[in-house]
């Protein structure tokens, strides 16, 4: 059986953790976000990004740990990584009209015939009359006045689609995807529009885990029943990778709770047994091991993870309303 | 907002989390393969923020040309 690292093994990564946030990417992170945020009206959302975004690095450097599968080669890198998708996600929950919007713009120039999307040199997004494709982009910032009509839920797509070929042949050259969402955007007035979503709106916030739940009296047993309402991969995903609010593994207290057999979870994780106990010492695992395991890629692992999470906070939720059962949400809440 | 991200090879283990643009347009025009599908599917279930952004872009493709099965596609980005 599994046996829960060692808490001073644990709070010596934690030590080592903390010195790598604080030392070298919280400095990395503001500089990024500092660059992405200053053009636009959502300055006062830097800091919230920047904390969302060490807090995101956090989990995912404890994810990593002791992970030799999928060392970490470049560290630099992979902050700045995080930092600029955690950013463009932060953007897109905060402006959801505008990435509607910058959406539309680039369904209509990748698939109109007469219009062309291209990436330039720098790898941006960049559209044009079909004519001017491969082009760079112009330095236009499209600061200018044409009538258009409110339409907040930028919802009116044929005056969207007017407006985009109105600016494309004012500029007379390439335009980034970025500048032509911008300037529509303040045409049809979706700039200012955003919505006082925190993150913890639209993710699992993070919440007590598994040791935290058992003496809350969670129980364990309806987790163990809900998972089995998910999809194979699914419940893959999330149970082959469960750990608890330090990052440790803690599918074992499954067992250790006689809340379902070793055979019991490789059934549900649609793993022989034979296979499944002999990784049952390197769990958690990997995205890219679950990944191979499942013949999918590890962004799909991923994704699996958070709608399994996400269904079951609703089941939970569900069960909560009907108060016929203790919350047990908490415990697929964490990431 | 920006494209930046784009720039870089992003790892598998700092992937997005909300459904992508291709993935999106793949789905609306009928290019994602069934694993692919599954996962708008599931995704879409229960993120508002994904499923408006999908019901978006349908009523796009719809409104661009809606006599064709499936709309013209510029270029592989």
């Amino acid at each position: 059986m599994r046996v829960l690292r060692s808490s001073a093994e644990a709070d010596m990564d934690e030590r080592r953790l903390e010195e790598i946030l604080n030392d070298v990417a919280a400095p990395l992170v503001r500089h990024i976000v500092a660059s992405i945020v200053r053009d636009s009206r959502a300055l006062e959302d830097a800091e919230d990004i920047v904390a969302d975004t060490l807090v995101d690095l956090l989990r995912r450097f404890r994810d990593a740990n002791g992970d030799t599968t999928q060392p970490i080669h470049d560290l630099r890198r992979y902050i700045v990584t995080c930092a600029y998708n955690r950013c463009h996600e932060r953007m897109r929950e905060r402006y959801p009209a505008r990435t509607r919007l910058r959406n539309q713009l680039r369904y209509l120039c990748g698939h109109d015939p007469e219009l062309a999307l291209w990436r330039d040199a720098r790898n941006q997004l960049v559209c044009g009359i079909r004519a001017w494709q491969g082009g760079d982009a112009t330095a236009w910032v499209g600061d200018h006045r044409l009538g258009a009509r409110s339409d907040p839920a930028a919802e009116n797509r044929a005056q969207v689609a007017m407006l985009l070929r109105a600016l494309l042949h004012h500029a007379g050259a390439p335009v980034t995807l970025e500048a032509l969402t911008g300037a529509i955007a303040r045409l049809i007035g979706v700039e200012q529009q955003s919505v006082e979503t925190t993150l913890s709106d639209l993710e699992p916030s993070p919440l007590p885990g598994p040791e935290e739940a058992l003496e809350t009296r969670v129980s364990l047993r309806e987790l163990w029943t809900d998972v089995r309402r998910l999809t194979a991969k699914q419940r893959a995903a999330l149970l082959l990778n469960l750990r608890d609010a330090h990052g440790r593994e803690c599918l074992s207290l499954l067992a250790l709770t006689n809340t379902a057999t070793i055979p019991e979870i490789a059934r549900a994780v649609e793993i022989p047994l034979e296979q499944f106990v002999a990784l049952w010492n390197d769990l958690p695992l990997s995205d890219n091991a679950i990944a191979a395991l499942l013949e999918v890629t590890p962004r799909q692992v991923i994704k699996f993870r958070r709608l399994a999470r996400e269904r079951l906070r609703r089941l939970a939720k569900s069960r909560d309303d009907q108060n016929v059962g203790p919350k047990i949400d908490s415990i697929l809440s964490r990431r | 907002m920006t494209d930046d991200a784009e720039e870089i090879e992003v790892p598998a283990a700092i992937a997005h989390t909300h459904l992508g643009y291709e993935e999106l347009e793949a789905f609306v025009d009928g290019r994602a393969n069934a694993l692919d599908r599954e996962l708008v599917a599931a995704a879409i279930a229960v993120c508002t923020l994904c499923s408006s952004e999908l019901d978006d872009l349908a009523a796009m493709r719809k409104e661009m040309n809606p006599a064709r099965d499936l709309p013209h596609r510029n270029v592989e980005i």
